[in-house]
């Protein structure tokens, strides 16, 4: 875990470092005026951007280790304090449309596995491909149309209120639940397939309990693991829905500093999105010993 | 109608194959009957045909199981669910077929006695307790708190059993219940299974490749093959007088302690789906006549509390 963030660390720098244009470069210009090669060399050394790169890479190491991730190009305010703006709202989406993707493809995915190639399964199959296929920014522009502009229920764009929260969440909520419809069927028909529901089943369980208590328990093994996966990637903020909402979250700021090479968000960003999916996948394979009785036998024993 | 289990020709088909082509056979309250033949001839078919639990695509496509008198194609779905579990129950080869990996033993103890009727959890730790020991299995509570992973496979098998058995049925279905079990575990589980029967009264049908296990544990003997029973009896009469050459070939192809090589048969069942005119065992044969080939067996007493199928029996 630790070896893959100082991976990440040296490539965010690297990529920096060999991109065109430095810090000196872009303060200066930034202010409008033509510079002299002389004053630029000034003001490199003075950045210590004229040190070598090992030098430059722990220096940075040390600045973000304390937090400081350096100030933006574009604004001079320090990168931090630019990403806990966006963050939140990031956050705050990211886990509606999470729970939304929960609450909706579970029961959904069971109900498709339970009644296996019938009408309600074609139809959940059909939805599916439909979600999957139609990409996130016709969908918003649909429920902006229908729910905006048509039926007036929902502001057409932004508010980081409650009501603004709606449409983007169903958006992002809208694909992830088609994928995971699927995937929580495919788990539960697995499941069913096992010996111990046989077992259960030629002890007169109810078809109640089989479901719920065994099946259901048994095939969430795989899911909480793709649930990990796209919770991830909603924390790395998702540019499209967040710029046609006018959601200020951390993909549209990402967006924004990569088209005004702003190289020190951006870095933040990257920094962000690599500790979000460490993280993630750490809560993901603890939630799976938990879930996971051998597992956690397997860990006792080495 | 003194018959716990009355099977009548049944015919058990997956799509076109034909698994069952018409099998008789009753069972009286607290009696055995072992039921043996080589892998594929449809032995497990019977017992979940009997248990309403085929699998997707198998039906029952004539004759009839009744259970008590009643014709079980009668029952609902509901009502055959609360038979299971109280009423009979089965048990299976691999005690992993019983207990689901992730959830201790004990809660599903529990899930299968909530099924069938309230217990408080006092009361179920009582009735569970009193099966383990009655199975001999010492320290109950760590068993229950155990996940099948932790255990022994011999006490694994033992908790199935136990499982099995826990309301008491009155017909136990085992599907080579010692098969996956070392010589000594098997003894001890045969042991257990003829003293659940003495205890509680438990009629049994014991499938088993062991013909020592059948020997020892069965009141009756089936022999199946190809769908059919080719031979039916009392145990020692069969076992001691061998008269289907199927039967013959089956035992001689047990092994021996004094050095005689098991002898094998060569060649396999006809396939399900081939509708066989004679005898199904006349390819594989030795005694087998040009009468075999176009006339089909049946049945028919030889003795007393023997029946085979062959024309050519005890040649």
């Amino acid at each position: 875990m630790i070896p893959i963030l100082f991976g990440v660390t040296l490539i965010n720098f690297g990529l920096m470092y060999i991109s065109p244009g430095d810090a000196a470069e872009r303060t200066l210009i930034a202010d409008g005026a033509r510079v002299s090669a002389e004053v630029l060399e000034a003001r490199r050394a003075e950045l210590g951007l004229n040190r070598p790169f090992a030098v430059q890479y722990f220096h940075w190491l040390k600045n973000l280790a304390r937090g400081d991730l350096g100030e933006s190009y574009a604004t001079g305010r320090p990168v931090w304090a630019v990403l806990s703006e966006s963050l939140p709202n990031t956050v705050l989406l990211a886990g509606s449309a999470m729970l939304l993707t929960i609450l909706i493809s579970i029961p959904l995915g069971l109900l498709a596995a339970v009644r296996q190639n019938t009408a309600v399964d074609n139809i959940l199959r059909a939805g599916s491909f439909m979600g999957l296929s139609m990409p996130s920014f016709v969908l918003a522009l649909v429920l902006i149309y229908v729910f905006g502009l048509k039926l007036k229920l929902l502001p057409v764009v932004g508010g980081t209120g409650l009501k603004g929260l709606i449409l983007p969440s169903v958006t992002l909520a809208a694909a992830l639940t088609s994928g995971f419809v699927r995937q929580v069927r495919a788990a539960v028909l697995e499941e069913l397939g096992r010996g111990y529901v046989l077992g259960a089943r030629a002890r007169g369980v109810k078809e109640r309990y089989i479901l719920y208590f065994n099946v259901l328990k048994n095939a969430l093994l795989p899911i909480v693991t793709l649930i990990g996966i796209s919770f991830g990637r909603l924390l790395g903020g998702t540019a499209v829905v967040e710029i046609i909402f006018m959601w200020p979250g951390l993909g549209r700021m990402a967006v924004e500093a990569i088209s005004q090479r702003d190289y020190p968000v951006v870095q933040g960003y990257v920094m962000w999105m690599a500790a979000i999916f460490v993280a993630v996948n750490l809560v993901a394979d603890i939630s799976y010993r938990l879930l996971n009785p051998r597992v956690r036998y397997a860990d006792e024993a080495a | 109608m003194s018959e716990l289990l009355r099977i009548d020709s049944l015919r058990v088909n997956y799509g076109r194959a034909e698994v069952l082509k018409g099998l008789s056979l009753e069972l009286r309250p607290g009696r055995i009957f072992g039921l043996v033949g080589e892998s594929g001839c449809g032995k497990t078919t019977l017992l979940r045909a009997v248990m309403g639990l085929l699998e997707s695509g198998g039906r029952i496509s004539g004759g009839r199981v009744l259970f008590e008198g009643r014709d079980l194609s009668t029952v609902s779905a509901e009502e055959m669910r609360r038979l299971r579990g109280s009423r009979m129950s089965l048990m299976f080869q691999n005690p992993g077929e019983s207990f689901n990996p992730t959830r201790t033993i004990g809660r599903q103890f529990l899930e299968t006695m909530r099924s069938h009727g309230s217990f408080s959890a006092n009361e179920a730790m009582e009735n569970i307790s009193g099966m383990l020991q009655c199975l001999d299995l010492k320290e109950p509570e760590r068993i229950l708190k155990s996940y099948p992973y932790e255990l022994s496979g011999g006490m694994l098998q033992r908790a199935a059993l136990a499982l099995a058995m826990i309301l008491k049925p009155d017909l136990l279905l085992a599907d080579e219940p010692t098969s996956a079990l070392d010589a000594i575990v098997q003894a001890q589980a045969v042991k257990e299974m003829m003293k659940l029967r003495d205890e509680f009264g438990t009629a049994i049908v014991v499938i088993s490749h062991s013909m020592g296990v059948v020997a020892r544990m069965a009141d009756q003997v089936g022999v199946m093959y190809a769908g059919r029973l080719v031979e039916y009896g009392d145990t020692g009469a069969v076992l001691s007088k061998p008269l289907h050459p199927y039967t013959r070939a089956l035992m001689a192809a047990v092994p021996r302690l004094d050095g005689r090589w098991p002898s094998a048969t060569d060649g396999a069942p006809p396939p399900p789906e081939h509708n066989v005119r004679g005898c199904g065992f006349a390819g594989r044969c030795q005694l087998c006549a040009a009468e075999c080939l176009d006339r089909s067996q049946v049945l028919e007493p030889v003795e007393a509390g023997h029946l085979v199928a062959c024309l050519r029996a005890g040649c």
